[in-house]
């Protein structure tokens, strides 16, 4: 009967059925996943990201109002506010999950390889270089000489006969853009993955 | 969702049992009320404002009390029982009703003289003493101090001395004499004069002074005629002369009673009057400078200002304390019958 309810009414009946949390979860669980898959490349932190997220959305239930992009915009809120935290700290999250008392567990070979196919290397390979190629000969040539080869700034510098501060320009504003262009590209990416 | 990852799977049944867990309506614990949660800040400040509130209507009760002027550290006025510090202006206004002095009935006092018995006769003797400061209007200050004068004059006394200082406000002070059946005439044509700040008046019986006096007066004057009796009959010199000697004696005592008796007379006689006039209050009496921006000093106000402000308070409580109870009670008999009344809406 959940199944055919919105996000928006599940998220509000959750208050008082926790059929309609379960029901939630499993409609949105595996993009989730996949979302951090493809953000961290790390299956362990990706499940835990999962876990920690679904976990805080349910004590939080109370706080979603049905207004702006709905219950699924709201989730993924919370999905890049946890994300964001794991990018600073280096670490996950497990204060909603010790809230609930949910036990860590974790993940199996099989789980392994499997979150790894969610990555989708080729589309990434793909829109990673589709993402490098928008970039200037300057910033590729800096971004290539930095972060793939990973020489000093002084080395890419003389590379690219220029200051070393002209040097680290072009390498910042190289990553900039292309973080920018793979996000975007990942968005789609994971539109896509939800639609197969 | 059909997923093939064995952790979301793992992670939907742990979700759900810990779900159904937070679900579970939990029996809510009554909220402590407010009394038990803040009851001893509640009691605090309670406490608090009731001192605030005696404070402050000690404060206003006492506010021109010597006491208070005084810091509160000194007792009421050592007033003794013939002091009247609260003014009154009645006789002045008697007075000014009957246009004057007027001749009073024969209120003076009986002389001591002898009787048809030959023994003293002697009516009550009160020497009659009175203190009066008074503010006259600005301006009328020479005025007012020839009235008291001509009042002195008129009710058949005198000025017995006067003294007049002119600086910023004029003062003076008169001892006025009247005699003692004019007395009160001449306080009410006082009183007249001004604002009287302040009135004492005191009277002291001497009646039995007087006839004490009389008395050895009387006896004296026996002795006298007694002993010139026996001079006209002594036999020898030696006898004439030891007579003559004691003959001395008495008339001496003679004329020493009727000394006092004549001094006393005029005391009752003439009642005393020491009148200060002014025109504004007169300045506070200095502070002593010795203390004047010290730490001595500083410390003497502190403890002057503490006790004022504990005066106050048990002052204020003095009034508080019964209207608290009266409320207290109407509160419970409230409170009482809104008890009684729900439980009737709910039975």
């Amino acid at each position: 009967m959940f199944e055919e309810l919105t996000d928006d009414e599940l998220i509000l009946l959750a208050g008082t059925r926790a059929e309609a949390f379960g029901a939630f979860y499993r409609r949105h669980a595996e993009a989730l996943l996949r979302f951090f898959a493809r953000r961290t490349f790390d299956p362990d932190a990706a499940a835990e990201l999962t876990a920690e997220t679904f976990a805080s959305a349910f004590v939080g239930r109370r706080r979603f109002a049905p207004r702006g992009g709905g219950a699924e915009a709201w989730l993924y809120g919370i999905a890049r506010h946890h994300l964001a935290r794991f990018f600073r700290k280096g670490a996950v999250e497990a204060r909603a999950r010790q809230r609930l008392g949910l036990p860590e567990q974790g993940l199996s070979d099989v789980d392994y390889d499997r979150i790894e196919e969610l990555y989708d290397f080729d589309a990434v390979r793909r829109a990673v270089a589709d993402a490098f190629s928008v970039l200037s000969e300057e910033q590729r040539e800096a971004v290539t000489l930095r972060v793939v080869e990973g020489r000093s700034y002084a080395e890419v510098a003389e590379a690219l006969v220029c200051s070393e501060q002209a040097a680290r320009a072009r390498v910042s504003r190289g990553l900039r853009r292309l973080s920018g262009l793979l996000e975007h590209r990942m968005s789609e990416l994971d539109v896509e993955g939800n639609a197969k | 969702m059909k997923t093939e990852i064995e952790y979301l799977r793992e992670l939907e049944e742990k979700l759900m049992e810990a779900v159904q867990r937070e679900s579970r309506p939990v029996p809510r614990r009554a909220r402590p009320s407010l009394w038990r949660r803040y009851r001893i800040q509640l009691l605090a400040a309670g406490t608090a404002a009731f001192l605030a509130v005696a404070g402050t209507v000690g404060y206003f009760v006492t506010r021109g009390s010597p006491a208070v002027r005084a810091a509160g550290i000194q007792p009421p006025s050592d007033q003794r029982s013939h002091l009247t510090l609260v003014p009154s202006v009645k006789g002045a206004s008697d007075y000014a009703a009957n246009g004057g002095p007027t001749p009073a009935p024969s209120a003076s006092p009986a002389k001591a003289g002898p009787s048809a018995s030959g023994g003293p006769v002697v009516g009550p003797n009160v020497i009659k003493t009175a203190q009066l400061s008074i503010r006259v209007a600005k301006g009328s200050f020479g005025e007012q101090f020839g009235k008291a004068t001509e009042i002195a004059g008129t009710n058949g006394g005198y000025v017995q001395s006067s003294t007049i200082q002119n600086g910023k406000s004029d003062t003076g002070s008169l001892a006025i004499r009247v005699p003692a059946d004019h007395f009160e005439l001449a306080l009410a044509g006082l009183r007249a004069l001004g604002h009287v700040d302040r009135e004492s008046i005191s009277g002291e019986d001497v009646t039995a002074r007087f006839v004490d006096l009389a008395a050895r007066l009387h006896n004296a004057k026996d002795q006298v005629a007694t002993l010139r009796r026996l001079l006209a009959k002594a036999p020898t010199v030696a006898a004439t002369l030891r007579v003559n000697n004691a003959l001395s004696n008495a008339q001496l005592e003679v004329e020493q009673l009727q000394g006092q008796l004549r001094v006393l007379a005029n005391r009752a006689d003439l009642g005393t009057i020491q009148l200060t006039l002014y025109e504004r209050a007169p300045a506070p009496p200095p502070q002593p400078t010795a203390n004047h921006r010290t730490i001595g000093g500083a410390w003497h106000r502190a403890v002057h200002g503490f006790f004022g402000v504990v005066y106050s308070v048990v002052v204020g409580m003095g009034y508080l304390v019964p209207i608290s109870v009266l409320v207290a009670i109407a509160i419970v008999l409230v409170w009482l019958g809104v008890r009684r009344a729900r439980n009737r809406v709910v039975a």
